[in-house]
């Protein structure tokens, strides 16, 4: 479970290049990016397709479904201001969406 | 088959005893590393005319940005090459990469690559803080902030990588379990080793988890360490007062998110396999004439992954070779790590350099208590990460 409280949480940094993606997280969504020329999609949010360096990737807010592609629970945390025992885990709807996902 | 042979040896290497060296900086403890190597291999300093080193700072020491001008300072020594290309733990292993190729190209013949860290003196948790904790930096906003947000420590990204391992494979923890064992009992034969206490499969399932499904065994051990490897043309062998570990074949190759569409399972192995792929086909032989290997175990799993990724069993058949006995010194196919490796006998935090200095040893004979029979071709595999699956492969075969 995340938490909001900033001082368990370290908060992300945000440069003009990001800067859409975490308003969309300040409206509760969380934005994908598909690019209109080869119409793969990228994550994490950037200003360019990564895939064929052409296209124009466009915001795409994900479903909110999707497959675990794994998780692992930290036991041991012990960074300055982070309260141990939390959960890490990783989600890839995307994955699933782009066509190109390997489960 | 025979290896056939670059025009680049080993001539000198040395492991610097110590596991805990409060009262040393990390600096003094390569330099005497570097003296150790220099020694082994009967050169002087004034012969160096390469040199090649890793910042450790924040996570091992204070030799932080321009790290081989720093060191080269510290040193005093006047190398016309350096490089300090960091591919984390992997970073040796690129550094005898460059080492041969400058050799090769003609561009030096007296290549000094060396490292020291005060990890355990300093206290750093490496696997078990934030990358943003462990560097002292900010979270930059690509990719940290995507990532650190969520409290991400090295051993959670091996632990993602375990856990879909195993659902991918079969992997389990018992057999993953069976690397750690193996690694403790070859550590019980190194009077140098951190850890020689006898460890059982039960100890390790039964240790704390510290990012599931990695158990406290499953992970390196943090030491303080040193380590120093002197790579020359072959035009200065008959100077030399020990007999030759030829570089036979070399490879390196990368990983990474692929733009969020990774597969980082199949695509960590994949990339141990073309790098070893790469020093098969250069070396001219394959992995059944390999008679020992050093594999750095940062985790347990990292040894199945190299395994299946160089070809010593087939994919998804690591978990049953380490159980079944073969990375044993007594009895094995492939005696692995005899030294104890980094979940036994040391791990500064970036402990790729350690596998040429065994490997050296082993080729040369000289690994009392521990030598591997006859020995005359090794293999070096070491993965390290900038960070989750931003990662490097370097593969090496030597021979002697």
């Amino acid at each position: 479970m995340l938490t909001a409280d900033p001082t368990y949480w370290p908060q992300p940094e945000v440069s003009g290049e990001t800067r859409p993606f975490w308003e969309a997280c300040g409206r509760g969504e969380f934005l994908l990016q598909r690019c209109d020329g080869c119409g793969k999609f990228q994550y994490p949010y950037r200003g360019f397709c990564c895939h064929c360096w052409a296209g124009q990737p466009r915001d795409v807010p994900s479903t909110g479904r999707g497959t675990v592609w794994s998780y692992s629970v930290v036991r041991r945390n012990r960074s300055r201001d982070t309260a141990p025992s939390r959960t890490s885990s990783w989600s890839s709807s995307w994955r699933r969406a782009s066509g190109s996902s390997p489960t | 088959m025979t290896p056939t042979k670059t025009r680049a040896a080993i001539a000198g290497v040395y492991e610097h005893p110590t596991r805990f060296a409060p009262d040393k900086s990390e600096w003094l403890l390569m330099a005497e590393a570097c003296r150790g190597a220099i020694q082994d291999a009967g050169l002087r300093p004034e012969q160096i005319d390469a040199f090649f080193t890793s910042a450790t700072a924040p996570e091992g020491g204070w030799l932080g940005a321009c790290a081989s001008v720093m060191a080269a300072d510290y040193l005093n020594i006047h190398p016309r090459f350096i490089d300090e290309t960091d591919v984390g733990g992997a970073s040796f292993g690129y550094y005898v990469n460059r080492a041969v190729m400058g050799i090769e190209a003609g561009l030096f013949k007296c290549a000094l690559i060396a490292y020291g860290a005060t990890t355990k003196s300093l206290g750093v948790n490496v696997g078990t803080v934030r990358y943003d904790d462990l560097t002292g930096q900010r979270i930059s906003p690509m990719p940290d902030a995507f990532e650190q947000v969520y409290g991400t420590t090295v051993t959670s990204f091996m632990g993602l990588l375990t856990q879909r391992y195993m659902h991918d494979y079969g992997l389990t923890s018992e057999q993953l379990a069976h690397v750690a064992v193996t690694m403790r009992e070859h550590a019980a034969l190194n009077p140098d080793a951190a850890h020689r206490k006898p460890l059982t499969v039960e100890d390790v399932l039964s240790s704390p988890v510290i990012a599931s499904p990695l158990h406290k065994f499953d992970c390196c051990i943090i030491s303080d360490g040193a380590a120093a490897l002197l790579v020359v043309h072959r035009d200065l062998l008959p100077e030399c007062a020990k007999p030759p570990v030829w570089l036979a074949g070399f490879g390196e190759s990368i990983m990474h998110h692929e733009g969020g569409l990774g597969d980082w399972a199949a695509e960590s192995r994949e990339m141990v396999r073309r790098a070893c792929r790469q020093a098969f086909d250069m070396a001219g032989v394959g992995p059944a004439d390999i008679d020992t290997a050093m594999i750095y175990d940062a985790f347990t799993v990292n040894v199945v992954i190299d395994l299946e990724g160089a070809g010593f069993c087939g994919v998804g058949d690591g978990g049953a070779f380490v159980a079944d006995g073969q990375l044993k010194l007594d009895g094995g196919s492939l005696p692995t790590n005899p030294d104890g490796g980094g979940l036994s006998s040391n791990h500064p935090g970036r402990r790729g350099i350690f596998l040429f200095v065994e490997a050296t040893r082993q080729l040369r004979g000289e690994a009392d208590g521990r030598q591997v029979p006859g020995a005359e071709t090794a293999m070096c595999t070491a993965t390290g990460a900038a960070f989750l699956a931003r990662r490097g492969s370097a593969a090496h075969i030597l021979t002697r």
